[in-house]
């Protein structure tokens, strides 16, 4: 009876939801690295952002996907040379031509739709 | 003009070739002219699942070599009208055929048939893009299985690549009673992680395995549940509403009944 109780309460999770949550977690994986285009594409966008505020060689950009157990982290290393304080920043509109420019939009609906996990 | 549809999966054992057989069966009842053809090369197997494995003579390979024409290479199924099979070559293997063949073997069997089916060998190589070469629709089949649906979406990457852009999926052997328990994916959970249209759910049945075993698709003869959902499936395809139901898994006294019936 008190076995019972134990188990009762500490209920593990159904394996139905288990089987679920590692495959949209290792899908998010594999659908990235079948498409390098994805990464290519974030790179150039992350690299026009982050230029408005840093001196950096968009050469030495480094994004990586990094499975924990239970997360996907995105890991990005980006080695900076200085910093922007005086420069006048460019209008929002500006910012926002030059980073379409630079990624050309290749995602499927479906890798698109596929990008927001829900973790 | 016919409709080229090939059912493919990625991962092996998940039921391409019994669902291939079953459908077009199904279709065949339909009223539709249909021919079933066996693209994994070298692995010939959808003859012998149809019960056709004594009447085939010549190959796909024996077209493309030119050593017979194509209604001579097809296999015609006595039993279902409209029912015909073009098997596979066993003595070759898969990179004896070229994609820009298979289109043309699609091309021809298009002109006279409603529907020609083609049953993809498992993987991502050369066997599945000859397979996928020639077809207009492609027809994802999957179990509620980690390995089978992450291969899945690995075949439907890929066939977007291709420029197949028509897919649906079909999830395979679904067990109500594992689903109940909570041990098995749904088809909900499985839509949503591979994220396309629904075009059947063929419920787990012991069935199957007999009907494999005698040679005669279950689509053939009434009464199995696996064989009605292949029919429902086979409706949907000709663009009939027919709803999939929500597989319910069977209380005990169902299971005794069951079990009582199928006694004889």
């Amino acid at each position: 009876m008190f076995k019972w109780l134990i188990k009762a309460l500490n209920r593990e999770p159904k394996s139905k939801n288990i089987a679920k949550n590692r495959l949209q977690l290792v899908l998010i994986q594999d659908r990235v690295g079948a498409n390098e285009k994805v990464m290519e594409s974030l790179q150039s966008e992350l690299c026009a952002l982050l230029s408005r505020y840093f001196e950096l060689d968009p050469s030495h950009i480094e994004i990586d996907l990094h499975r924990e157990d239970e997360s996907i982290a995105l890991i990005a290393n980006v080695p900076i040379y200085g910093f922007k304080p005086r420069s006048t920043p460019k209008t929002e509109q500006q910012i926002n031509s030059q980073v379409h420019a630079e990624a050309t939009p290749q995602s499927s609906k479906r890798s698109t739709a596929s990008a927001t996990p829900s973790l | 003009m016919g409709r080229v549809i090939v059912l493919t999966s990625g991962k092996g054992g998940v039921g391409k070739s019994t669902s291939t057989a079953n459908l077009g069966t199904a279709l065949a009842i339909l009223g539709k002219k249909t021919v079933v053809v066996d693209a994994d090369v070298g692995l010939r197997n959808l003859d012998i699942i149809m019960g056709l494995e004594s009447r085939v003579v010549y190959t796909s390979m024996d077209v493309i070599d030119g050593i017979c024409d194509m209604a001579k290479a097809m296999v015609k199924d006595r039993r279902v009208e409209n029912l015909s099979l073009l098997a596979a070559s066993q003595k070759n293997n898969k990179n004896d055929i070229q994609p820009e063949q298979m289109k043309k073997i699609c091309t021809e069997l298009k002109e006279e048939f409603d529907y020609v089916l083609i049953d993809s060998p498992a993987g991502i190589e050369q066997g599945f893009r000859n397979a996928a070469a020639g077809a207009d629709e492609a027809l994802i089949v999957t179990t509620p299985e980690v390995a089978a649906v992450r291969d899945a979406d690995r075949i439907i990457g890929l066939l977007q690549n291709m420029g197949i852009d028509n897919m649906s999926l079909m999830i395979n052997r679904l067990s109500p009673q594992m689903v109940k328990a909570g041990d098995m994916m749904t088809q909900q959970d499985v839509i949503e992680i591979l994220a396309i249209d629904l075009l059947g759910v063929i419920p787990e049945d012991t069935e199957i395995m007999v009907s494999t075993n005698r040679g005669l698709p279950l689509t053939q003869s009434q009464g199995s549940i696996a064989g009605a959902a292949f029919k429902r499936v086979a409706q949907r395809l000709e663009g009939q509403e027919v709803p999939i139901p929500e597989f319910k898994a069977e209380n005990w006294f169902e299971q005794l009944v069951n079990k009582l019936f199928n006694w004889g």
